[in-house]
Order: C-alpha cells, then structure tokens, then sequence
C-alpha cells in the first residue's frame, strides 16, 4: 500500500554507499572459543523444534476465504502456519493475515476477555466484572425469560447477527432454536448487490474462472489487495500477456492496476453508465451475433427477452446509452468504450465464453448498484460468458452435509421480521426476505425501542427488539451510522457478544462470552463448492484454548441446556388455546417441574399436582398432535461434537479413507489418495517433501492429474435456457428514490437514472468518499494485530496531490472530514497521484474506539462512523461510497 | 555442497507482504514496521492519475558470494556457513553497524531484543526439512524460486538456464544471489527493467563457481 510509505524503511532504488574497507581483514571470532556457538546452537534449536512439533490440517479464520493451513505446534504454542498444498482452494498459500493469524491467538489483549464478562458500567464505557461461565449462562437465562415472558414469547424480540465463517451454522442452529425471524450477517453491507443480480439473471453468483480466462475486465475489484482465493493467485500468475488480458477500471491506481494490461480511470459511481454503454455497442455492432454466441443464446436465453433487449437497446429507453452518451457521465473516451467492447467480444467468441466481466465481492457502493450489477450480468450473459470454461461458472460442488437441524418446533408467537416486516409499501422490491438489511434492521429497532421506552403506541408489526447475540460480528464499526447502531444497542435489555477480542461492539454487550481463536478448535467441514477444483475442507483443533475460552459449539450447546425449560414454559404458557384445551391455562403451572431429562412430560406428576381436566389439558397440549414438546429441547440440535460430525459425515458419504484422510491433510477430493500414494507430501509436516521438484507447478497440477472427477465437474450442466435476460418479476416493482423521495418504476432491463447520482460539488470543496479494502485487514476484525500493524499501521486518506497542495496539506497532516449527514471523523492524510481529484478514499479496518485494545485503540479512521448512513433502495443493502464530505485542516 | 540462491518472478509479486509476515513467524524477527527481513521495494512513475504507475520488487539479504557485510566486520560475527548463506553470530556481534554500511541491498537492521544487527538467513534451520524458504512457501503468486546452483536439475538452475535475469547493482561486484526474472512481456520488461543489464546463467555460472569454490573453506556450519 502506497500510504504507508513511511513504514518501507528501504528504498529500492537507493544508490548505494558501501564503504570500502580494507579487504582481506581478520574475520577470526572476537570471542575466541566460543565462535559462532550461538549461531549453532540457534539451529539446532531450530531443527528440533521443527522435528518434534506437532503438525495439525486448520482451515484459516483471518477472513471468510478459510484457506488450509498446517499449525505447527511447539510445545503447546503454534509457532507457525505453512499452507497446504492439498487444499486446492488456495493454491498452497498464505497471505499476510493468514500468517498473521497467530498474533491473533497470542494477542495479549485477548486476556483482558479470557473468561466470561458482564457488564458493570455504561455501555459502551467497557466496565465489566469477570464471572464464571456459569453465572453468565445464568444471567443471559433470567433476561431472555424476562423478555420473552413479557413479550408474550415473540421469539423475534430477541435477534441475531453473526459474521461469515466455518462456525456460523452452528449460531444459526442456536437462532433456529430460539426462533427468531431476526437474523442480520454481512449479506447487506458486503456483496448483496453483485449476488442478487447474478442470482436473479443466472441462478447463482458463480465463481470466476480465471485459471482459464483470457479476457478480463475489473470493475474496481482490487484483487491483487482484496484477496479472493484463488481468484487473486490464479489472475496474477497469468498477467503481464501470459494468458489473459487484464483491464482495469478503478477511481484510484491500486496494486491490480499495477498488474493491469491497461487501467482506465472513471468517475466514481458511474460503473452503470460504462456497463450500459457496453451493452449498448454489443447490441448495436450485433456482437452478440456471431456464430458462437448467437448458438450460447439460442440454447441459453429466451428468444423474447433477447428480441426485447435488442429493443431496448436500438429503439427504446436504451438506445440513448450509447458510448458518447456515457463518456460525458464516466470520462472514459467513447472511443476507449467502444474498443474494449470489442476487445472483450472478440476474446469471448474467439476462446468460446472464456472471457469475464468479473463481478466483485464487496458491491456495496452506491445507489445504483443493483442495476450495475444487473447490466453486468447481462453482458457476460450476450457474450456466452455464463457458465462456460474461463468465464462465470454457476459451480457444482462435492457434496457435504451442513451441521444443521430440521426438528426445531415452529414458534407461533415469533413475529416476522422487524426491517422486512415494517417496510413502506413500494420500497426496497428486492429486500432479502431471510437476510433483511443491518442498516433497516438497526434504524428501525432504534425507533421501535426508543417509542417502546416511552411508552408511545406501536404500529402494527412494530415490537421491541429487546436482546441481541452478535457472533464474530462487529457492527459498530462496520455498518454505516456508527452512532445508531451504539444507540440501538443501548435500547436493548440484553446484548450477548461471542468473540474473541475486546472490540468496538463488545464494549456495549453486557456479557461477553470469549470464543477461541480458530485455531484451537474443530469446525464443522465444509464443501468448498464454487471452485474449478471442488474439494472438502476441515479445521481440527492445533492448540488447547487460552485462558477460559471456549469454542463456539460448547457454547451454543451449553447456553441451549441452560434456557431450553423456560423457553418451552414461556411458549406452553402464551400458546395455551382454552377453546381448543376446554380449560383455561392453570395459573402459575411451571412446565420446567414436569419435563424429564429427554423432555417427555411427566405425566404421572402432572396428574398428582392437577385435576383430572386441567391434567388432560396439559397433556394434551404438550403432546406430538400439539406442541409436540419434546422438540423443545433445542440442545438435541448440539447432540455431535464438530469432530464427531466431520468423521460421520465423512465415513457415511466417501468412506473410512477418506474420514482418515480429511484428519490427517484436513482436505478431500475424490484421488487425494493417490496423491498421498505417490509419496509427493511429507507424511509429518503434511507439504511437500523436501526434494519434491516443481512444487510451484505441481500445485495447479495436482488435482488435474489424480483427481477422479471429470474435467468439468464443476461446471453445472444446463439444458434448457437459465437466463433471464428480463426480469419480468420485477418489470413493473416500485422502489423510492432518497434523494428525490419519488417513487420510481423498475423494468425488466437496467436503466440510468440521473436523479439518483449525485455528485460532489468540486467548487465548495466536497469530495466523493470511497471505502475499499487492502491485503492487511479483513475489514474490522483485527486493528490490533501486532503482526499486521508493522505491515500498516494507519488508514491514511488519500488525496488527490495536487488539491492536497492546493489545500496546503503534507503527508500526515491531520484533516476533520464531515459528511451530508453531519458526521464527523479526524483523520491524517496522504498526498498521491493515484486517485482523481474529485475522490478522497480510506481503507477498512482501522479507527477502533474499544479502549481494550492496546495498539488498535483510536489508531486511524473509522469507515462506520464516516460513512453516510445510505440504503440502497432496491436490496436494502448498505450504499458507502454514496457518501460526500468536506474536508477541513485541522 | 549446495550454494543457496533465488530466483524471483517479481512480475507476480502483488505486495502483498504475506512473506514479511511468514518471516516473521518463522524466524521470530524482532517486531516493528522497520524491522523486516525481507521486504516489497516499490516504485512509482508517472505524472498523473492517468500515467502513473508502480513496480514491486520483492527483496532480502542477497546472500552475496563475495559479501562486503562479511568482509567489514571486525569480530567476524557476519560469516558464511554452509550453502552459502551469511549470516550474524549475534553473541559475536559489538553492533557497530559496519556491514549496515557496507550493504549494498540495505538487508541489515539492528534487533535490539537480540543486542545484534539481523538478516535473512535464508530459513537455515528450515530448509534442511522443507527445502523451501517461508517466504517461498506462503507466497500467493510464487514469485520466489529457492534452491541450490550447484544441483543442475534444482528448478532454480533450470529457471535460470530458461530465462534472462538480473541481479540488483551489479556494478557493486558482490555476485549477489537473488535472480530477478526478465518478464517475457516486452512492454511490462522495460517498464521495470530501466537500464538494468540482463543476463544469461551461461555468463554467470563458471565465474560463481569459481568464487563460491574459494570460499567454501571459510563455510561455518551455522
């Protein structure tokens, strides 16, 4: 990253100044016998610990690419993680935070959450008491009973937020056994935009091909510092013209530009005009028609929707994007437009669909995302780009089961979604019904809650949401509206936070449960799925856990123990139908006296206590033709330890070799045997041997060699059209415009609409602030990585340097930023040429305010308090670069 | 007898710096941003935002055959040991910063924890179980190539024989051993090489055999 430059302590082109001294001049030890005796034994300590450590397949849990790693354990401590070449996923790699995941198992701050917490203070001061598990289990029972008893047992008063890895089944299992409706993970404030459309035009995001790519086009997807494996390591062992073409376009020079065949600057937020334009010349040259594509199309789309594209785009609403059109929105050359249209064309026909207008991760820009993303998939769709080798794949994995849990009872009480459920009629069309939206969800609990404390009257399908887990989640600092979301956590009754680090979020639980690190635990397997080279991963625990941690199954099972009997209570109580039962509900009647162990009802006490009707009616409502209350013992849903359900699954779906095998590499694919067979990996360090030659091709061949699949396994077959050109579903749908507060039409095809860009005014000062990602932080989790602060230790603010200079700043001068809805962030800027002049841009991860964190705390900008606190009004997903400040020296 | 040395794809390199941190588990180097065994040298041209441009360049020690670190030092703590690696006696070392100086490469730090100045060792202690060197093994686009000259059928030697190289200052006469590989897009070659001269390993092998042969005798064994 160019903003640290201060941290490169070489420069690489100095010239150089040795000094001349006398040569030849006594290099006999100062220390007489004992010479070079450290060096030696230095080494040999080396080599024993190497020989004698204990070796562990993990999968990585720096960010949600989980790539496979093997722990070296040393006498207790993992001292160090190598990759795993069998783990196809990864290519036999290990990015910076993948190395650096040690320093998050050995981050002495992680102590100061080394047992259970529960809060003492206000929220947010970080005063907590250190309590056993046992009293914190206890004290999260007596809330939740208090919350459901007086809400009735709406089981959605109590919601669940959790960020992406191999554990989140086994949070989501726990949510499915308290029943809420409210369940919000990084779906909206990370890559809704990109899924939906793909989802919604072709059945599935898909996965990149790049292995196999010759022509791709980036669209601000910064690859080579937002690292996607294997998409980053298969792109950039092909660039510079050995194999594909690389066109990249960005409002900054990042790393992948440095890579990039060619780079083309744009306006930012004007990715839609360019795509439209793009589809515009495919249309009007008839790229679409030459004899490849025209065969895709036939067999792939509808001969309807593609005649009524080809209308839009000649002589409907559409004709007018032509490239001149979007050169005065984009500033890329109408010229330069029409050129890699025709570049990518004829790549796609020529290598049949091999080419890829590659569709990003984290699409949660601007307003008009939806339809970018839209336009998007309709061009890799004309140019046969959809499902075929080199292109998009919609993947066929190997198959897996999920650690789930179907027998959970259906709440009847629980309300629907708070976000989903109160939404004003013709907004947000495409809101995701099981997903919902953190910034809805967050803005709409804060005006429920706060018009609940005060006892005003609710509207219909408004309640209070009165308690909240988050699990490895950190909204505070990565939602936009920083202050709403503390605010909302305030309003609430009970606040759970399950992690592993003090961060911004846990200083406003109330109790704080500490999980372990990922490397001192066993997940539940996982099938790698959208990948040209499917595979089965597994983590197994490489260290004991520190402290008084725990891991997160032991967590969810035991919490489960602790509140199952009164969660059924509650529900017998508030699902009482006197009408049905003939007796109205027995006041004061405990359920949790009269469950066994198993809980079966124990009638025999049931009828003692009671008489003989009222006794019936109990039985009855407890028994399978109701309630069926045996189902309520939601710990049945933790009955298997990770370990014991990798084995099973394993033994049951591919045999005992392979349960062996995913233990012992922690990976499987179908072959993976022979691999070992052929004595290609050392049986102990578990990569390959030392005298192994070729190791860096044998990684990408590998799998083409021993793996029994066929060649494109991956590649789900389709017969009949799967794309949807179209969106009838939606052609007609209304959604608001925010800036304008209109309602606007949706079409089946994606449309500009000029009312909903705005643009920073230049001449007052303001600037468009864009939020992006770097290889040294996954987003929030860990400013205070010891490892990955040498690497960056600061979020610097890019600015243009020519209105840096004008503005008379330096590098490191400190600037106020404000945005249009008056939040303000301090933070220090550096200078460069590599962003437009209009554009300022800060990267993620840093600007935590957790006073727990020695090195993390209030070092650099927080992306969630300067964001504007902007929706999408078609997903519902986060919108952070539709965000302007000023900014203002300090 | 192996000599040690590095071939390096630096056109894959994507500064990532995952091999600063792999370093630093591996060899537990001495923490802070400028405490780095190995590092991503960076350059940037251009003008503006429409011609600008950056090269990466992944460093370390370049263990040179004839190394004016191990010349300079006075109490001998910076030595050759076998494969040709050089490396620090820490015990040994007074910290007068001499070989600092005399480094061509800026490879040397002092690790104040350790009281002594600290480089790459090329993993020794690792490679003789892994072959490979940390930074090797972790990194993404596998720039770097590890291995020993004197093997003729080590995927070092056959890179070499394969492709043109160069090495960094050249004019200082150190025979330094990390080969930066000749990217085979012309366009993307000149923009990185500059004035560089590039080579084949024919021009190179006979005269580091030669002088690796001279001092083997002054190998230490770690």
């Amino acid at each position: 990253m160019g903003e640290i430059v201060d941290l490169k302590r070489r420069d690489f082109l100095k010239t150089a100044s040795a000094v001349a001294v006398g040569a030849g001049l006594a290099s006999s030890g100062a220390f007489g016998l004992s010479a070079y005796e450290d060096a030696e034994e230095l080494k040999a300590e080396k080599e024993r610990q190497i020989k004698n450590a204990k070796y562990t397949p993990t999968f990585c849990g720096m960010c949600v690419n989980m790539c496979g790693f093997i722990a070296r354990n040393v006498d207790g401590k993992i001292k160090k993680l190598d990759p795993n070449p069998l783990f196809t996923k990864s290519r036999s790699f290990a990015c910076a935070r993948g190395n650096a995941g040690i320093a998050s198992a050995y981050d002495p701050d992680r102590a100061k959450m080394g047992q259970p917490l529960i809060r003492v203070g206000k929220r947010g001061e970080g005063k907590f008491k250190k309590v056993s598990w046992e009293e914190a289990y206890e004290f999260i029972r007596q809330k939740m009973v208090k919350i459901l008893e007086e809400e009735k047992d709406n089981r959605s008063a109590i919601a669940f937020g959790a960020g992406a890895g191999a554990e989140e089944p086994l949070f989501a299992t726990f949510k499915d056994g308290v029943g809420s409706a409210n369940f919000v993970d990084h779906f909206t404030t990370c890559f809704a935009p990109a899924f939906l459309a793909n989802k919604l035009t072709f059945g599935s995001w898909g996965s990149a091909d790049f292995e196999k790519s010759k022509y791709v086009l980036m669209l601000g997807a910064n690859r080579a510092e937002a690292i996607v494996t294997p998409d980053t390591l298969d792109l950039f062992r092909k660039s510079h013209k050995r194999g594909a073409k690389i066109v990249y376009v960005d409002v900054r020079y990042t790393n992948t530009a440095a890579h990039a065949d060619e780079f083309i600057p744009i306006k930012p937020g004007t990715d839609l005009a360019l795509l439209l334009a793009m589809i515009h010349e495919t249309i009007n040259k008839g790229y679409h028609k030459t004899p490849y594509k025209a065969q895709y199309l036939q067999q792939y789309a509808k001969p309807e929707d593609l005649q009524e594209l080809e209308a839009y785009f000649t002589s409907g609403e559409g004709a007018k994007y032509t490239p001149e059109w979007a050169e005065k929105i984009t500033e890329i050359p109408a010229n330069t437009i029409r050129r890699i249209t025709k570049e990518f064309s004829d790549a796609a026909e020529k290598y049949q669909g091999a080419a890829n207008c590659y569709r990003s991760r984290k699409s949660t820009w601007y307003y008009q995302d939806f339809e970018f993303r839209r336009a998007q998939a309709i061009f890799n769709s004309l140019h046969g780009c959809v499902n075929r080798p080199g292109g998009v794949l919609l993947n066929h994995g190997l198959k897996a089961e999920k650690y789930e849990y179907e027998d959970f009872p259906i709440y009847d009480n629980a309300k629907s979604r708070i976000d989903v459920g109160t939404i004003e009629p013709n907004t947000y069309p495409l809101i995701n019904p099981g997903k919902g939206s953190w910034q809805l969800f967050r803005d709409k609990v804060l005006e429920v809650n706060t018009k609940w404390r005060k006892g005003e009257k609710l509207k219909e399908n408004e309640y209070p949401v009165r308690g909240m887990f988050i699990y490895r989640e950190n909204p505070i600092q990565s939602v936009p509206g920083r202050e709403k979301t503390e605010q909302m956590f305030d309003t609430m009754d009970l606040v759970v936070v399950i992690d592993i680090l003090p961060n911004d979020t846990a200083m406003y639980a109330d109790v704080i449960l500490p999980d372990t690190v990922y490397l001192e635990r066993t997940s539940p397997l996982k099938s790698f799925g959208t990948l040209r080279e499917p595979m089965i991963g597994a983590r197994w625990a490489t260290a004991k856990p520190l402290y008084k941690t725990k891991p997160l199954y032991y967590i969810m099972k035991e919490l489960s123990e602790k509140i199952e009997k009164d969660l059924a209570n509650i529900t017998f109580k508030y699902t009482w139908d006197e009408d049905e039962l003939g007796v109205p509900y027995p006041k004061g009647f405990d359920l949790t006296k009269y469950l066994n162990e198993d809980f079966s009802l124990n009638e025999e006490k049931v009828k003692k206590d009671y008489p003989a009707n009222v006794a019936e009616a109990i039985i009855k409502h407890a028994s399978e033709d109701d309630l069926d209350i045996e189902t309520f013992k939601i710990s049945n849903a933790f009955e298997k330890t990770p370990e014991e359900f990798n084995r099973e699954v394993m033994k049951d779906l591919y045999g005992e070799e392979a349960a062996k095998i995913l233990e012992t590499y922690g990976v499987y694919w179908p072959g993976i045997e022979k691999v070992i067979k052929a004595g290609l990996i050392d049986p102990k360090y578990k990569t390959f041997k030392k005298d192994v030659k070729n190791k860096n091709e044998l990684i990408y061949s590998l799998y083409k060699k021993y793996c029994t699949l066929p060649e494109d396994y991956c590649i789900i077959k389709k017969d009949g059209p799967f794309i949807n050109l179209k969106l009838g579903n939606i052609d007609g749908k209304k959604f608001k415009n925010p800036y304008t507060g209109q309602f606007v039409t949706l079409k089946g095809f994606p449309a500009w609409r000029e009312d909903l860009f705005v643009e920073p005014d230049t001449k007052k000062g303001e600037k468009r602030l864009v939020i992006g990602r770097h290889g040294y932080f996954t987003q929030s989790s860990h400013p205070n990585n010891y490892l990955l602060l040498d690497l960056m230790n600061y979020n610097y603010i890019w600015i243009n340097d020519k209105v840096a200079k004008k503005m008379g700043l330096k590098f490191k001068d400190e600037v106020e930023l404000t945005n249009r809805q008056g939040a303000k962030v301090k933070g220090k800027v550096y200078p460069t040429k590599r962003i437009r002049e209009d554009t300022i841009f800060i990267a993620t991860g840093l600007g935590s305010q957790s006073k727990y964190f020695t090195l993390g705390y209030d070092n650099g900008v927080s992306q969630a308090q300067i964001a504007e606190n902007r929706v999408d009004p078609i997903i519902g997903a986060a919108s952070m670069n539709e965000t302007i400040v000023t900014i203002k020296k300090v | 007898m192996a000599n040690y040395a590095m071939a390096l794809e630096y056109q894959n390199c994507i500064d990532c710096r995952a091999c600063e941190v792999a370093c630093k588990d591996e060899n537990e180097v001495m923490l802070g941003a400028d405490k780095q065994r190995i590092w991503v040298g960076i350059v940037e041209g251009g003008e503006t935002l429409a011609d600008v441009f950056l090269n990466f360049y992944p460093s370390q020690c370049n263990h040179c055959v004839d190394a004016p670190c191990v010349t300079v030092c006075p109490t001998g703590a910076s030595h050759f040991v076998e494969g040709g690696i050089v490396k620090v006696d820490y015990d040994m070392c007074i910290i007068c910063k001499g070989c600092m100086e005399a480094c061509p490469y800026d490879a040397r730090f002092v690790d104040e924890t350790r009281h002594a100045v600290d480089k790459c060792t090329f993993c020794d202690g690792r490679i003789q179980e892994y072959g490979t060197t940390a930074c090797s093994a972790t990194c993404p686009t596998k720039v770097r190539t590890f291995g020993d000259l004197e093997d003729p059928n080590s995927d070092l030697v056959k890179l070499l024989e394969n492709r043109e190289f160069f090495v960094l200052k050249e004019d200082e006469g150190t025979m330094p051993k990390l080969f930066y590989l000749v990217p085979q897009d012309k366009e993307y070659a000149k923009r990185t090489l500059g004035d560089v001269k590039t080579h084949k390993w024919s021009e190179f092998k006979a005269k580091y055999q030669q002088a690796t042969d001279e001092q083997k005798s002054q190998w230490k064994k770690a």
